[in-house]
This record gives structure tokens, C-alpha cells and sequence, in this order.
């Protein structure tokens, strides 16, 4: 097992690397730097002024030249300074994580408390209207891009129903009802897509486990059917489940810059999509780097929570 | 509601805006129908008086990502940032410049300016400020190791020497009819000498002279502004606090206008004005802006080196049509120059080549000596909703009169460095800020090394009538130049003004005493209040 811990860490951290070369070239390939931004579409100024703030930002340097001092930086623990706002990138990012984090558990929390006892439903009336619903339900869920379906729940609640929670931020150490009030309809957007993945992975497992040969000994034993579907098969249908509500976890992470746009939250990838429409290179490259590692580490997690579940797995 | 009518030429008005400020040199008041007195014919302040205290909160798409003085050059800072920091002079509603942090000035002569500088004003930091100051925030712009956008406003200063601690010199090179004005320009700002150190601790704190002192900054989302009471002009600011909101959905705008979340919120797009327009819980503010749409030819590549092609694209363009789908029939349009620039700009029916034509258009084609259909690339800017909505109408217009146009999309960073280079092909523009037609003209136009003639036009006429307005000092002289040089741009069309958008607002009812500025600056939230 610590072998695996191991194996897997190091393989995190090339991972890692591979992310940033791949994210530092991908941010210059991108035309316009930060000086052009910055100088703004009405200032006609000469090659003078712009080779002053080329060298300015170091961007007058070889590239490698500036990969290399940025990855001094990382390996130092130092992730600059946004070009834009001379801040540390890393407190830009741990002031904003707890928005980001808080949203992303809510989605899942709610794509979990939606989508697996829809997922039950469905395989219990399996064939039955109410399936058909719930398949139809899942399909639309999978097909309705989260922008969209923001900006209509923004609209239904503003204008139809007349509520509207408050622009500004409220943390939930400040006021538990005013933050849910904020978050809960970005996390039901953001977390309408994996509901609908995880109500069909459901579905389709416990149909499964439904038709097993332990099932069929707790029915004629005498027991229950809610007990049946709730200590025999549930319990095993949800072990996939598991990991697909992990992998989701990243579907999740990429929607948060869409979601976080429309809901005007001061998150992570509000922070990240600011960045890149001003090529202010520390923070993306900070921001990016981040996500994949907060990515990797969660699904590092659920492989290790797989195996606490399912005994017949052991790593190696 | 007081929400703008329609103009003389029955055209509903209305806002946008973009950048910076300037004047008219020398403007008496009440000569001329200012941008101001357009406005008041629309939508006049309310009437009473002032209050002082309360707060509101202003909502907009887009917040700045640093504070920075001398370097930031959004406009969404620009139009904010007089509210913190303040200059010599301002240019006040009229275009007229005034004292701000010099009480009175003397023109020695056309090349020797004396500013005596108002005493016990006091920098948020509670430093006074003295002619150090402003010797060196000046001198930081003018450094061309600073890198800010503004420093070839100042290029004409030659010298600025402190006579003593309220004094301050400035020499110039030559006479220049915008010193003044290019002194209160948008890249400017007396700053205390000692705030810079690193260069960089000013993209996040401000220390100004101006009304409200900056409290909170977060890049692109929230600037929190609260009365500075040690403010020299006694009384103002009116409100105690002004904080800036940033929801880059438009939508919501609009809902939280609605939900009373927000006080005040200026709108970029007509659609969503339109929306909320009718509402008679809220006032409504159109004003005609400096700023205009454009499509900018190129003098160095076919088939627009060809004069004859300039004015057969010209004519063939309906720009009603691009007024009334791009730009939602809110705005105006104009010749050369914003009808908000009322003294400089020509009107329409004393310029030639300002409406279709197809007939004439199809006669100057065959007259270039091309066979339909001409080939013609036409650049367009990412990002930018109006002018997409106007290239495709003009893409249709011109196919009607024999062009075979290809639009191409580039992101602004392309764009800035093909414009520098002056290699860029006809290109959809969006131009504005300016005050005077120098700022507007010379360094589009004139031919480099002393401008930049953009559109490689490199017409030595035009070369020696910008000289000579800028050189003159006498108003009335230089209305003349300005309008020979808007006829000749009209006769050989190198760019084609469009529309010029209106600035939009709208405010509960609450919120009085805010007056629109022609370049969308917010000087009018120093004298806003709210009802009690």
C-alpha cells in the first residue's frame, strides 16, 4: 500500500510538471500579452513605452529563461506576483478557495442527494412512467449547458418570483442563511449535470445488483423489500458510484468557471477567466496549477476510499 | 422618468463611452451649444438640495484590475479614477479647462506656464501636498522607464522646475494649444513623492487628492469608496460612500436594479437598457458621448489605396441602418467628429460623401478601373458586440455595390500590434475620449516621426493644417483648420465614422444631482446625492 502512496505521488508530481510547461507555453500561444491589455485599446503609444513594460514583466527574456525562474519560484513555494494587481498569486488563490471548495461540495452533496435516489427509483420501476421520467429527466439534465440554465434560474427567480440574493459575498462564517442563499443556486447548476450522470450510473448498477444471486437469498429468506434494496443492494450498487461522483468532481472543477461567471462569485474561476482576458501570466499559471493538483488529489482519494469500501480491492 | 427624447433630426440619444478627458480650448460658456446643454435638453439633474450622507452602490459589467495611476489604461478605470486622484487642472462639463489642484495659472508667454498651487491640499495619507508632488507624478509619466500610455500627451514639456513650495513651472517646446488640456488628461494623477517605491504598490492602493479615498480593492469586482473629510473643496464629496460592483452578466444588472440590490448602473448595451428603460420606478440618463464607431481603411493596401475605391466603400454604406441595428437606434450620427463635440464637429449636410449612394458608388468602381467583385478584407476586433452587429450590416452594404468582403475576427492583442506596426488592413475601430480635435487628429493622422498616420493616409496637406492647429492658440482660427481638415477627410474617406453610441444610466429615484460627462468620466458622482 505505502509503495502504491508512493508510486502514485510521484507520478502526481510529473504529472504536475507536464501541466505546467504544458500551461506556461498554452498562456503565450494565446496572442497579446499583458502590456497590450494593460495599455488599453485607446492608448496609440510608441515602441519605446512598450519595450519599458515588455522588460517590465520580463517578458523581453527567452521564454525557457522565464520558465525556469517561475519554476524556481514553485519549487520555493512562491507563486509570484499578479502582474495586474502585485499580489501574491497564492493568497489570490487560498482567499478565493473556500468559495470554490463550497461550491464544489454543495454541487456534489446535491447531485449526490438528487441523483442516487432517482437512480434507485428508476431501477425499482424499471419500464414503469415513472423510469421513463426520470431517464427523460437525466438526458435533459446531461444536455442543458450550465450557462444557460444559470442565467434562466437568475431570471425565473429575479423577475418572476421577485428574489434575489444578495450581489455581494457573504461568507458562511458571517451569515449561514445569507451564504446559502448565494451559493444554493449556482450549486444546483453546477451540480445538475453530475446528478443526472449519477441518477443514470444508479440506475443501471443497481439493475444489476438487483438481478444477483445474493438478492434473490435475502428475498426468499423473508426479507423485507426495503431492506432488501436498502442493506443488500444498495450498499454494493454504490461502490461505481463512488467513483464516478470522483471523477465528476472534475467535470465539476470545469464548470465552476462557467458557473462562477454567471453567479458573479468571487471563486477560483472567476479569478482564473479575469486572468486570462489580461494575460496576467502568474495568476493562470498559479490558478491552473492548483486545480490539477487539487484535481489529481481527489481522485488519489477516492481510489484510496474505493479501497477502504470494497475489501476485494487491495493496492500493490 | 427623465429619460432623453429624441434630437433635432428625430434620432433617439443615448450613452456607451469609453476614455478620457480633455476641453475646448478657451470655450467661453454659454457661446456654444455645449455637450452639456445637449444633455440638459434630455434628461436635466433633479432639482433641490444637496444632502450629505448616504451611500450607494454602482453596477457595471467590468471593474479594472489594478488602480494604478500613471499606468492603468482601461477605460472602466480611467472613468472611475478621478474620483480618487486629481490633477492641476480638470475640463470641466463645458470642455473648458479649470483649476483643480492649481488655484490659478499664468501664461507667460505661449511656452511658460506658472501654476500657483492651492495650499493645505492633503493627500489620503494626510501628507500636503506641494510642488514636489506634482513635479514628480509629471515626471513619472513623461519617464518613458514607466511605460504609461500617457506619456505622448505630454511631449510638448520640455521643463518643469518648482519656483518654491506652491509654485510650479512648466516650459514647453513650442506652443501647444492642448497643454492644458492634455495636463488634465486620463494617464495623469498628482500622487505623493514618496508612495513609489517598487512601482508596483500603486496597482493596489490609491493615495489621491481626490473626493473619496479608495477603502477596498479587489481586481475586477469590488472598489469601495468613502468620503475623504479632509477633501479641500469644503463639503464635497455629498455621499459618505460609493462602492462599485462589477457583474459581468448584464442580466443580472438588470435584476439586481430591480431587486433595489443596486442604486446606480451604467449599461453597455442598448438591449439591456431597453429593458429596463420603461420602468418608472427608475430615472433614465441618455447622453450623447465622445465616442464613435469606425471603419478605418488603409492607405498602403489595395484596393483602399485607391481614393476612388475610399469613396465607393463610403457610399455604398448606410450607416441609418447600422445606427439603428448596431448601435439600437441609441446614438447619433455624425460626420468626422461626436455631435457631443458640438463646437469642433461639421455636420453632416456640409459634408460631402456622408449617405448612400450605389449609383455613384458602382461609377467609381468601374472609374478605379476594377471589375466586380472587388475583393476586400475587413478586420474585426474580438469582444467587441457593436462592432461585429456593424460589420456585418456594412458587409452587406458593400456587396450591394459590387465588393466581395471577408471579415476577419482578431483578438485586441493582434489588433494593438498590427496598428503600431501600421500594417493593419481596413479595420472596424471604436475611437473616443478625445476633447479637442488634436487629441482626435494629430497623432492618427499626421505622418511619422511627429504622428502616427494610422491608415497610412500620408496626405502633407493634412500634415501642415495639424501643425498649424496645433500651434494656434486663437479658438475661432483653429475651428477653421479643423473644419478644413474634417472636409478633406470627408472628401477622401480614409475613415468612415459610423454612429456615435450614447452613455446609458439608469438610478432609483433616489439619486440625484448626477450629471453625465461627455468622455464618461464620473465626475458627476462628486456632486450626486441621495434623498432622504
Amino acid at each position: 500500500m505505502r509503495a502504491y502512496i508512493f508510486r502514485r505521488l510521484l507520478a502526481m508530481a510529473a504529472t504536475l510538471l507536464g501541466v505546467s510547461v504544458i500551461v506556461f507555453t498554452m498562456m503565450r500561444l494565446i496572442p497579446g500579452t499583458v502590456v497590450e491589455q494593460l495599455l488599453g485599446q485607446s492608448a496609440l503609444v510608441g515602441e519605446e513605452t512598450i519595450r519599458a513594460l515588455r522588460e517590465f514583466f520580463g517578458l523581453d527574456r527567452p521564454w525557457y529563461v522565464q520558465y525556469v525562474d517561475w519554476l524556481g519560484g514553485l519549487l520555493r513555494g512562491d507563486l509570484g506576483m499578479s502582474w495586474r494587481s502585485n499580489r501574491p498569486v497564492l493568497s489570490l488563490i487560498l482567499s478565493r478557495l473556500p468559495v470554490t471548495a463550497e461550491l464544489a461540495l454543495l454541487a456534489v452533496a446535491w447531485s449526490l442527494l438528487i441523483g442516487i435516489p432517482m437512480g434507485v427509483v428508476a431501477a425499482l420501476r424499471r419500464g414503469a412512467t415513472l423510469d421513463s421520467v426520470i431517464r427523460f429527466a437525466s438526458t435533459l439534465g446531461l444536455s442543458v449547458p450550465a450557462f444557460w440554465q444559470g442565467t434562466l434560474l437568475i431570471l425565473l427567480f429575479s423577475i418572476y418570483l421577485q428574489w434575489m440574493p444578495s450581489i455581494q459575498w457573504v461568507s458562511i462564517r458571517e451569515n449561514v442563511w445569507a451564504n446559502l442563499s448565494i451559493i444554493a443556486l449556482p450549486a444546483l447548476t453546477l451540480g445538475t449535470a453530475t446528478a443526472a450522470m449519477i441518477s443514470r450510473m444508479t440506475r443501471s448498477t443497481m439493475l444489476d445488483v438487483l438481478g444477483c444471486d445474493y438478492v434473490r437469498t435475502a428475498r426468499a429468506k423473508g426479507l423485507r423489500e426495503p431492506r432488501v434494496v436498502r442493506h443488500h443492494a444498495l450498499r454494493n450498487a454504490l461502490i461505481p458510484v463512488i467513483t464516478v461522483a470522483g471523477v465528476q468532481m472534475g467535470y465539476i472543477l470545469g464548470g465552476i468557471v462557467v458557473v462562477e461567471d454567471v453567479f458573479n462569485l468571487p471563486g477560483i474561476g472567476r479569478l482564473l477567466l479575469d486572468a486570462i482576458f489580461q494575460r496576467d501570466y502568474p495568476v493562470v499559471q498559479g490558478t491552473i496549477l492548483v486545480g490539477a493538483a487539487l484535481f489529481m488529489g481527489l481522485n488519489f482519494l477516492v481510489d484510496l476510499l474505493y479501497a477502504a469500501i470494497d475489501p476485494r480491492i487491495q493496492y500493490e | 422618468m427623465s429619460e432623453s427624447r429624441h434630437d433635432p433630426r428625430g434620432m433617439k440619444r443615448r450613452e456607451f463611452l469609453k476614455t478620457a478627458g480633455a476641453a475646448g480650448f478657451g470655450l467661453a460658456a454659454g457661446q456654444l451649444l455645449s455637450p452639456y446643454r445637449l444633455w440638459t435638453a434630455s434628461a436635466a439633474p433633479a432639482a433641490g438640495t444637496p444632502r450629505q450622507g448616504g451611500r450607494i452602490t454602482f453596477g457595471s459589467a467590468a471593474l479594472p484590475a489594478s488602480i494604478e495611476p500613471h499606468l492603468e489604461g482601461a477605460d472602466i478605470y480611467q472613468r472611475r479614477k478621478f474620483l480618487f486622484y486629481e490633477n492641476l487642472v480638470w475640463v470641466d462639463y463645458d470642455l473648458v479647462p479649470r483649476p483643480q489642484l492649481a488655484e490659478r495659472w499664468e501664461e507667460r508667454s505661449p511656452t511658460e506656464y506658472i501654476f500657483h498651487l492651492r495650499r493645505g491640499v492633503r493627500f489620503h495619507n494626510g501628507k500636503e501636498m506641494d510642488a514636489e508632488d506634482v513635479k514628480f507624478s509629471y515626471e513619472r509619466v513623461m519617464d518613458p522607464r514607466t511605460g504609461s500610455g500617457g506619456r505622448g500627451d505630454l511631449v510638448m514639456i520640455k521643463s518643469i522646475d518648482i519656483i518654491d513650495r506652491n509654485t510650479v513651472r512648466f516650459t514647453l517646446n513650442e506652443p501647444t494649444a492642448t497643454f492644458l488640456i492634455n495636463i488634465a488628461g486620463k494617464y495623469n494623477g498628482v500622487i505623493p513623492k514618496d508612495a513609489v517605491r517598487t512601482g508596483r504598490e500603486l496597482q493596489h492602493a490609491a493615495i489621491g487628492t481626490g473626493p473619496f479615498r479608495v477603502r477596498q480593492f479587489e481586481p475586477n469586482r469590488l472598489i469601495v469608496l468613502e468620503r475623504f473629510p479632509e477633501y479641500w473643496d469644503r463639503g464635497k464629496p455629498y455621499l459618505d460612500g460609493l462602492t462599485f460592483q462589477a457583474l459581468p452578466d448584464e442580466t443580472s444588472l438588470v435584476a439586481a436594479l430591480r431587486a433595489g440590490q443596486l442604486d446606480m448602473v451604467q449599461f453597455e448595451s442598448g438591449v439591456n437598457f431597453k429593458l429596463v428603460r420603461h420602468l418608472v420606478s427608475l430615472n433614465h440618463i441618455q447622453a450623447p458621448a465622445i465616442r464613435w464607431v469606425v471603419l478605418d481603411l488603409a492607405g498602403d493596401q489595395a484596393p483602399t489605396s485607391n481614393p476612388d475605391i475610399r469613396r465607393a466603400i463610403a457610399l455604398s454604406i448606410d450607416r441609418e441602418a447600422i445606427l439603428r441595428i448596431a448601435g439600437d437606434g441609441l446614438g447619433t450620427r455624425l460626420g468626422l467628429l461626436p455631435t457631443a463635440m458640438a463646437f469642433w464637429a461639421m455636420s453632416l449636410d456640409r459634408l460631402p460623401n456622408q449617405n448612400r449612394d450605389l449609383g455613384r458608388a458602382r461609377e467609381l468602381i468601374q472609374r478605379a478601373g476594377l471589375r466586380p467583385p472587388v475583393p476586400l478584407t475587413i478586420r474585426n476586433i474580438v469582444g467587441f458586440p457593436s462592432l461585429i452587429a456593424s460589420v456585418q450590416v456594412i458587409a452587406d452594404n458593400l456587396k450591394d455595390a459590387g465588393f466581395d468582403v471577408r471579415v476577419e475576427t482578431v483578438d485586441i492583442g493582434v489588433w494593438i500590434r498590427d496598428w503600431i506596426a501600421r500594417q493593419a488592413p481596413p479595420t472596424m475601430n471604436e475611437w473616443g475620449g478625445f476633447v479637442d480635435p488634436d487629441q482626435a487628429f494629430y497623432r492618427h493622422y499626421h505622418t511619422p516621426p511627429k504622428g502616427m498616420d494610422f491608415r497610412r493616409w500620408n496626405n502633407a496637406e493634412v500634415d501642415r493644417l495639424l501643425d498649424e492647429g496645433r500651434s494656434t492658440i486663437d479658438r475661432n482660427r483653429r475651428k477653421q483648420i479643423y473644419d478644413r481638415i474634417q472636409t478633406m477627410m470627408a472628401e477622401d474617406p480614409i475613415s468612415i465614422p459610423l454612429y456615435a453610441p450614447n452613455s446609458l444610466y439608469s438610478m432609483n429615484r433616489k439619486i440625484k444631482g448626477f450629471r453625465p460627462y461627455p468622455t464618461g468620466f464620473m465626475f458627476g458622482l462628486r456632486e450626486t446625492w441621495v434623498e432622504g
